[in-house]
Formats: structure tokens, C-alpha cells, sequence
């Protein structure tokens, strides 16, 4: 075997959750109020362009089936999730398994001044669901996320505990977070210590 | 703790999503070359310290991450109001303004 085979074989990539570590220690669903999860086979798109460019809207329509939110809001389709992030910036979570090859295709659909970028190694998808998550969120951060003002469908760019996160109300105590990669055992670790009275449980493989 | 306006949000945030980014309406001269050194030094280092209204930029960093302008008052910490970058200021200093 040549000396760069056998390096190859050492060093195989192995696919790991960031949640990996944290999970092991932290799995007890009967006794817990609050799962955390990871949602792993998705694609995250950035997507920048300007709110007055038709083209852009419509062919996100074509490809997304769904609208781009207006501001501090997210919609949904059943190909899609997209956020607001900026002005001209939305994040588009999209399911691999209904769609594949969503930056081509949105690249196929799209013309003129626009840009489409993965950053799905970059970040990933966490929910956190529960009795009493609300309370939890605000622990983690400066912003309001008490259910008068941020109902389903809003999200929110904000800190969370020492990182920051992009938070989404999905329903009734269900909340989702885009934390980035390397941050996301740290902000699991701290999910897990701020829900100590009522337990936490980190669901997946 | 301020509480600061995003135009581009168009929510109150806290100041600890924000970083202050100094004096705002700073326009580069359109010929560097013509400049003496004198006018390039003030031009890259000197900045108004007024006390009372203040222009100034901040950087919503844990938000939208975009740039805009905030009137402040340097005495009260009072905010007028803030906009976005590239609105012309003139004529808008109002005091006591809030975004309710």
C-alpha cells in the first residue's frame, strides 16, 4: 500500500452532527420538558438581491414556491423555509430530499443582478421545542420573544448567550435557531445548562 | 443600555446587538491627489466631538448587519432619530423625536 493510500484510510472524512459530544450525555426524553434537535438534511441558500427586482421574486416563487418575506418574517412552502435577514438578504432552507440541486436551479431561473451562495456547511438548523421555551430563549438573549410580539412567523437576528443566532417562532413553544457550526455545540452546551429545572433532552443519531 | 432604532429592521434593539462606528456623513474628497497634507489628515483623522446632536453611524452587527446613521445627543444620550445610509440629514435634526 503506498504511503498515500494509507493516509487516506487513516484520515477517511467521517460525516459527525455538531451535536454529537453533547448529545451522548443528554438523552432523556421521558424526564425532560425541552427536546432540542438538529434538522441535518437540509440546504441553507443565502440569498441577496433587491426587493424591487420582479425577475428575482418571481423566479424565487418559480423554483421556492413561496413569496420573499417582508421584514422580520419568515414564509413557507412545501419545497421551502425563507427568512429575512437584511433588505436584500434572505437565508432559503430548503429540504435535500424534495429538491436536490436548488442552487442550480435557482441559478437556471434567475438572471441579472443577484447573488446565490450555499451555506449550508457554514450553519446549521437546530429546534427547540417545549414547555416553557419562550422563557428559555430570553434567557439567551436581549431580544423579546415573548409570544405577544414575536407570534409564528416572525424572525429575528439577535445575540444568543456569547454567539448570535437567527431565530424563527414556528408555533406554540416551538422555536427554531440558525447558530453557525462552531458555535453550536457551545450554544447546545448552554441550551442544556439554562433548561437544568425542567430537563432537556437532544434528540437524532 | 440605549435602545436604538434600525431603520432597516424597524424594530427597537438593544445597543448590545450594535457597534458604534463614529462620526457619519464623512464623503471622501473626489481628488486625494489635489489635497494638501494637511486637508488629507483632517479628512482621515479629525472628527467633530460637539456636545449636544450628534451624527454618528452604528452597525447593527447581531442583526441585519447593515450600516446606518443615528442623531444622538452626546449630553442626554437622547436619540432623535436614525435612517438609513445615503437619506440626506438636512433640515432633520429634530429633538425629542421617538419611533413609537
Amino acid at each position: 500500500m503506498s504511503e498515500s493510500a494509507e493516509m487516506g484510510q487513516r484520515f477517511a472524512p467521517v460525516l459527525e452532527s455538531p451535536l454529537h459530544y453533547v448529545r451522548a450525555r443528554h438523552r432523556n426524553p421521558a424526564a425532560a420538558a425541552v427536546t432540542l434537535s438538529e434538522r441535518s438534511a437540509c440546504i441553507l441558500l443565502n440569498l441577496r438581491g433587491s426587493p424591487e427586482n420582479e425577475p428575482f421574486r418571481e423566479s424565487v416563487r418559480a423554483v421556492l414556491h413561496v413569496e420573499l418575506p417582508e421584514v422580520g418574517r419568515s414564509a413557507d412552502s412545501e419545497l421551502a423555509s425563507i427568512y429575512w435577514l437584511g433588505p436584500d438578504e434572505w437565508l432559503a432552507v430548503v429540504d435535500q430530499a424534495t429538491l436536490a440541486e436548488p442552487v442550480a436551479a435557482l441559478r437556471g431561473a434567475i438572471q441579472g443582478h443577484v447573488s446565490i451562495v450555499d451555506v449550508s456547511s457554514a450553519q446549521s438548523l437546530l429546534a427547540v421545542q417545549g414547555a416553557g421555551v419562550a422563557e428559555l430563549l430570553q434567557k439567551a438573549s436581549v431580544y423579546d420573544f415573548h409570544p405577544r410580539e414575536f407570534g409564528p412567523g416572525r424572525c429575528a437576528q439577535t445575540t444568543f448567550a456569547k454567539a448570535t443566532a437567527l431565530v424563527r417562532c414556528v408555533g406554540e413553544e416551538h422555536f427554531e435557531l440558525i447558530v453557525r457550526r462552531s458555535f453550536i455545540d457551545y450554544v447546545a452546551r448552554w441550551i442544556v445548562d439554562a433548561c437544568a429545572e425542567s430537563g432537556c433532552h437532544i434528540s437524532g443519531t | 443600555m440605549l435602545q436604538i432604532y434600525c431603520p432597516y429592521c424597524q424594530e427597537l434593539r438593544e445597543e448590545e446587538e450594535f457597534s458604534p462606528s463614529g462620526e457619519a456623513h464623512i464623503a471622501r474628497p473626489r481628488d486625494p491627489e489635489s489635497l494638501s497634507d494637511e486637508q488629507w489628515g483632517d479628512y482621515l483623522f479629525f472628527r467633530k466631538n460637539p456636545r449636544g446632536l450628534h451624527r454618528e453611524m452604528w452597525h447593527h452587527s447581531a442583526g441585519c448587519r447593515r450600516y446606518f446613521n443615528v442623531e444622538r445627543d452626546t449630553v442626554s444620550y437622547v436619540i432623535a432619530r436614525s435612517y438609513p445610509i445615503g437619506e440626506d440629514p438636512a433640515g432633520a435634526m429634530v429633538e425629542g423625536h421617538d419611533h413609537e
